[in-house]
């Protein structure tokens, strides 16, 4: 047996975001959409998947449900194209995390997509990806703009902070 | 199981602490115990999903909970500061099997907050031996020195990231200054290295106050002029005082060049055995000496026995001791075209070759301001055996490139010289 790091699963809270994708049918429900049982599971396979493709691992609540219950309200979505939808939008999501270098908060990257998704992209999730998400990229990196951030520097700067170390 | 061992019982340990990675020492503990048998399936996978959950905590922390997944070497990192600190708990347990045991018997959480508690006071520790270095630092003008002491470790302090990277020596701690005989770099983490090095600090500063600034600025005047060198204050300072012990004159620093030949001639390749014994004769001026000062200098003049042998051999013993006037003033080749004339060349030649030193040797080679006339001097035959070795030892950098450089061209273009092949021996391979 392998104590390393590699062989914990990309998602180590399987049965838990299960329980979760299906609570989030709750608010879904509203505007008619709907996951089974089967499709939820399908959709936490892809989750998995599209982690280890963007080298991310999730913990705690998933970033899925808060996906799904931002976009279930969306104009464009119908049961017909729902999963594949949640599908897109778990690989555009994780990869756009690491684009904007993780300095975004999940909430704040959802909010965006969402507002991009349903007003100038009309839709279209290619628009959303290489208009509006690689420009919102591309600015987070330049540091011409600075949104709410989950910054690792901040914390290592906090954590500096919090060694207590005063020399003057 | 129980076996005997020089007629007692010793308890049969399956663990072996020499068999665990030191560097990643609870997991190693973990894998091995299970191999053992000291803990069960069950207990090894109980241990494994403990850890995660306390991860998924600690990534929730990490993200402020902004972020519900991270790139998986920020997880990693995150999991190997929790394992750090459990290591530091759990290393200090001498018997292995009870170590392992205690990871299913008691919350890993009580254990990662035993490690953090430690390390708080490891910080403790060392910012107390930090104060202590900055009260009796020496004054001096090198700058790896005055630069780790006033910036490097200061910068330690603020940058070693105690709650997400604990485990992480690399990133917050790098030290120019290099210690005569520096500590071993062992996995107990980034703050032990630095209390080792502080504490060894300390020592060496606390040997070279029994002596007056102005002759450690003296004998630094030499080894390092312009206060850029990688140099080791302390041990400049214990071989010329052990070797001024030696010629009855404890308390002094400066050496002549008449002081070190006079040393290589008593005392030859014993000249080691000697410093060690001579430096015996500070121990009632230092509070404390018996706590490191013996052990450390023996290991500091060990460690360059075989060199300072050498250095008698090739008689290149300036390399170890600074002595008044041995120190050759480098030619600057600051005027290239300016050449001697050739009558000049000649008996500036013909002095160097009759020169019983090569102190003098060097002072002469000095005299000349284009490195043609330097390269032909060496062409010239004025130095002979292992005076070419001692020369270039005195040598700067600038120097020995531009003369590496120039003897390259020379083996290209087929033509052979004593000083090429003297030069290609004293050089490092590359």
């Amino acid at each position: 047996m392998d104590f390393g790091f590699s062989v914990v699963p990309a998602d180590v809270f399987k049965e838990k975001a299960l329980g979760e994708l299906l609570e989030a049918n709750n608010k879904s429900a509203e505007f008619g959409l709907v996951l089974t049982r089967e499709e939820a599971s399908q959709l936490i396979e892809v989750k998995s998947h599209e982690l280890s493709a963007a080298g991310r691992i999730e913990f705690g609540s998933s970033a899925l449900k808060e996906i799904i219950e931002a976009f279930c309200d969306s104009p464009y979505l119908n049961r017909q194209n729902y999963t594949d939808f949640l599908s897109e939008m778990l690989e555009i999501f994780y990869s756009y995390k690491n684009e904007t270098l993780d300095l975004v908060s999940d909430s704040d990257l959802i909010s965006y997509m969402k507002a991009c998704f349903n007003g100038v992209c009309q839709g279209s999730t290619e628009l959303l990806k290489t208009r509006e998400l690689d420009e919102l990229s591309r600015q987070i990196r330049s540091g011409d703009i600075s949104l709410t951030v989950a910054d690792p520097a901040d914390e290592f700067i906090t954590a500096a902070e919090e060694n207590e170390i005063e020399f003057n | 199981m129980n076996n005997m061992n020089n007629g007692s019982l010793q308890k049969y340990n399956p663990i072996k602490r020499e068999v665990l990675n030191s560097d990643d020492y609870m997991r190693s503990l973990v894998e091995e115990a299970y191999r053992t048998d000291v803990i069960t399936e069950e207990e090894y996978k109980s241990i494994v999903a403990s850890l995660m959950l306390i991860l998924s905590n600690e990534v929730l922390r990490f993200t402020k909970g902004k972020s519900s997944s991270v790139r998986t070497e920020v997880a990693k990192s995150l999991l190997d500061s929790i394992c750090f600190k459990i290591g530091v708990t759990i290393k200090s347990i001498p018997d292995c099997s009870n170590a392992a045991r205690m990871l299913v018997t008691t919350p890993l959480t009580e254990l990662i907050s035993i490690g953090e508690r430690r390390i708080n006071s490891y910080l403790r520790t060392a910012l107390s031996f930090y104060k202590k270095i900055l009260a009796n630092r020496i004054v001096t003008t090198n700058e790896s020195y005055n630069r780790t002491l006033d910036k490097e470790i200061k910068r330690f302090f603020k940058r070693y990231n105690k709650s997400f990277a604990a485990h992480d020596m690399t990133a917050a701690l790098d030290l120019s200054y290099q210690l005569a005989t520096p500590p071993r770099n062992t996995s107990d983490g980034a703050v032990s290295y630095l209390i080792r090095y502080e504490k060894t600090l300390y020592w060496e500063n606390e040997f070279c106050s029994l002596f007056l600034e102005n002759d450690i600025k003296e004998i630094l005047k030499n080894a390092d002029p312009d206060g850029e060198s990688q140099i080791n204050i302390f041990e400049k300072v214990l071989y010329n005082s052990c070797a001024n012990a030696l010629l009855g004159d404890p308390g002094q620093l400066v050496l002549t060049v008449g002081d070190i030949e006079y040393l290589a001639d008593k005392f030859d390749k014993k000249l080691p055995e000697a410093l060690l014994r001579a430096s015996e004769v500070f121990s009632p001026k230092i509070r404390g000496w018996d706590e490191f000062l013996p052990g450390y200098i023996k290991k500091t003049i060990a460690s360059s026995a075989g060199l300072l042998r050498n250095a008698i051999n090739n008689g290149a013993l300036f390399s170890f001791f600074t002595a008044e006037g041995a120190k050759v003033e480098e030619p600057s080749f600051i005027d290239s075209e300016k050449r001697l004339s050739d009558e000049a060349f000649r008996d500036l030649a013909d002095e160097i070759r009759f020169c019983d030193t090569i102190e003098k040797k060097l002072s002469l080679f000095s005299k000349v301001s284009s490195l043609s006339d330097f390269i032909d001097l060496l062409e010239s035959e004025c130095l002979y055996d292992d005076e070419y070795k001692q020369f270039y030892s005195f040598l700067g950098e600038d120097i020995l490139k531009l003369l590496s450089e120039k003897a390259v061209q020379l083996e290209d273009s087929g033509s052979s010289s004593e000083w090429v092949a003297e030069l290609a021996d004293f050089l490092p391979d590359e």
